[in-house]
């Protein structure tokens, strides 16, 4: 029995458990250009099914790889029925809402009510998680708000996060406020309604009951994040030490959220030594080091789908150079006979 | 009855005293026996940690990346181990403190005080009246509540004439164990300055 692990994307691009999709890792490695590959290779190979991408880079990308125009709202990509996007700045979401929460000092639904007039916007610099958790759900109501819009739900989300700060830190939150909670619990027990009455008004400061519901929705969440069936995370990454080293940081700080890491996408591989249009002294050399640290990425993460796409002549823009790209996901990259793609790709104008 | 009862309290007394000396040894003691075990996995993972690090020092991170990762990754789990076996011995400790505290109060400090309610009048030895003031007698014979009654049975009673039918003054009990205790305070005092 053949125990190796294929190093391409196959089981996750025709997976009909998976409803949501990371795409994650540092700056300037192709994480947009992976997000947007995967989601239009699930998108051919499951064609009765519904794909939404979503940037949530608050330096948005999926316009510009795509070469059309993006917003908050979802919008099918030009050539494709079943792959919409979206770019949503979540942190700006929070902020306005935040904004008005304390300007208007009222109680509206959901998220404001959430705020308590931007009193819980005090505790979001205190408590490690609490920023990425208000955010998150913003970013899932406004996943929501879309299905009710266009009367359509999206079967799979795929996520383009950015490349600073802790997208996931809140999977941790629910044992941060499970401490938090049983010390404010017993305060509370000692001096019972006299906090309210100190806090004055109708309006109760009740952060205890906020921070439960709060709490009891990253739970929910973290159910299904932590299930492998239903989420998982791929790592892209180029093959150089300090990216394979944020690399390895991101994996274990995703496995010890129990979040489902098992690919890793390894970009603007050289393949120098294949190519013969081009083999320079500098390329043969570069190629020499990627090398190095590929075979240190296979030994370390054997059990994991490592996934080796090529640098290619030009910017991989456009459908269709993203199809031509995407492709090689599916079914690993072959520098020998696949090695012509890589020149074909052809500039978007 | 007044002789065991008289050794019993000079122990009780010297005994609490003692440990309060040996109170900087106490942590000694506690780790000696309810915290030897954790101690000794913590020291063993320490060393293991050290050794790991030094090893991985050895390599270098660009060359071997996937040994110097793997270190890493050993390293990591030891520091989480490191973290929590800490954090047990922490509380293995407070949970030794508080229950040497409990002994020391169940087998030395009530006995002490219910010994001092309960047989603080009974006399322990003799001295001549004439040594000192009436109201002293009083107190040296009946313990320090004499004092505070005085004002209430002059009250009450009116001045007494006193007639000395006695040539001698007891002390209690209770007066007898609040000198010695004195005694031991100032003899401290005096050595601790003369040390320092």
């Amino acid at each position: 029995m053949d125990l190796t692990v294929e190093r391409n994307l196959h089981s996750l691009i025709t997976s009909t458990t998976h409803k949501w999709i990371f795409v994650g890792g540092k700056g300037g490695v192709g994480k947009t250009t992976s997000s947007c590959s995967i989601a239009i290779q699930m998108a051919l190979a499951q064609p009765n099914k519904q794909f939404l991408l979503i940037s949530t880079d608050p330096a948005h990308n999926l316009s510009d790889a795509f070469g059309e125009k993006f917003g908050k709202d979802a919008r099918k990509v030009t050539g494709m029925d079943n792959l919409s996007c979206m770019e949503i700045d979540p942190s700006a979401a929070l902020k306005d809402m935040n904004d008005m929460a304390v300007a208007q000092n009222n109680q509206s639904e959901g998220l404001g009510d959430l705020l308590q007039g931007g009193a819980l916007a005090d505790l979001t610099g205190s408590i490690p998680g609490i920023d990425e958790a208000l955010s998150f759900m913003e970013v899932m109501k406004h996943i929501k708000r879309q299905e009710e819009g266009e009367g359509e739900r999206f079967d799979t989300v795929i996520f383009d996060t950015a490349p600073t700060g802790h997208t996931l830190r809140f999977l941790q939150l629910p044992q941060t406020l499970s401490q938090l909670l049983d010390k404010f619990g017993e305060i509370a027990g000692k001096f019972g309604p006299m906090l309210n009455s100190l806090a004055g008004g109708a309006q109760n400061m009740d952060i205890m009951g906020k921070m439960n519901e709060l709490k009891g929705n990253v739970e929910k969440i973290k159910q299904q994040f932590t299930d492998p069936d239903l989420t998982t995370f791929v790592c892209v990454c180029i093959s150089e030490f300090l990216s394979l080293y944020e690399t390895e940081r991101l994996i274990q700080e995703l496995i010890s959220y129990d979040m489902d890491v098992n690919s890793i996408i390894v970009n603007q591989l050289l393949f120098a030594e294949y190519d013969n249009e081009h083999n320079c002294r500098r390329c043969q050399a570069r190629w020499k080091m990627q090398k190095k640290y590929l075979d240190q990425i296979d030994e370390l993460y054997e059990d994991f789908h490592v996934v080796k796409m090529p640098l290619c002549a030009g910017e991989i823009r456009g459908l269709k150079n993203l199809k031509k790209f995407s492709q090689f996901l599916d079914k690993e990259y072959n520098p020998e006979s696949d090695n012509k793609v890589i020149y074909e790709l052809e500039e978007q104008n | 009855m007044i002789a065991s009862t008289f050794t019993l309290s000079i122990v009780l007394i010297l005994t609490l005293r003692l440990f309060q000396w040996l109170a900087a040894y106490q942590e000694a003691v506690v780790d000696f026996i309810w915290c030897r075990s954790h101690a000794t996995k913590l020291q063993t993972l320490t060393v293991k940690r050290k050794e790991l690090h030094r090893e991985q020092q050895s390599v270098s991170a660009q060359d071997q990346y996937a040994r110097w990762t793997k270190l890493n990754r050993q390293i990591s789990q030891l520091d989480t181990e490191i973290t929590n076996v800490t954090s047990q011995l922490v509380k293995q400790r407070q949970s030794g403190i508080q229950v040497l505290s409990r002994l020391r109060l169940l087998l030395f400090t009530i006995p002490l005080t219910v010994l001092k309610f309960w047989k603080g009048k009974l006399p322990v030895f003799s001295l001549p009246s004439d040594l000192f003031p009436h109201m002293l007698k009083g107190i040296m014979s009946q313990g320090w509540a004499a004092a505070a009654l005085g004002p209430i049975r002059y009250v009450l009673k009116g001045p007494v004439q006193v007639t000395e039918m006695h040539i001698e003054t007891t002390v209690c009990l209770a007066i007898w164990l609040w000198a010695l205790t004195r005694v031991i305070d100032t003899t401290e005092f005096v050595v601790r300055n003369l040390c320092n």
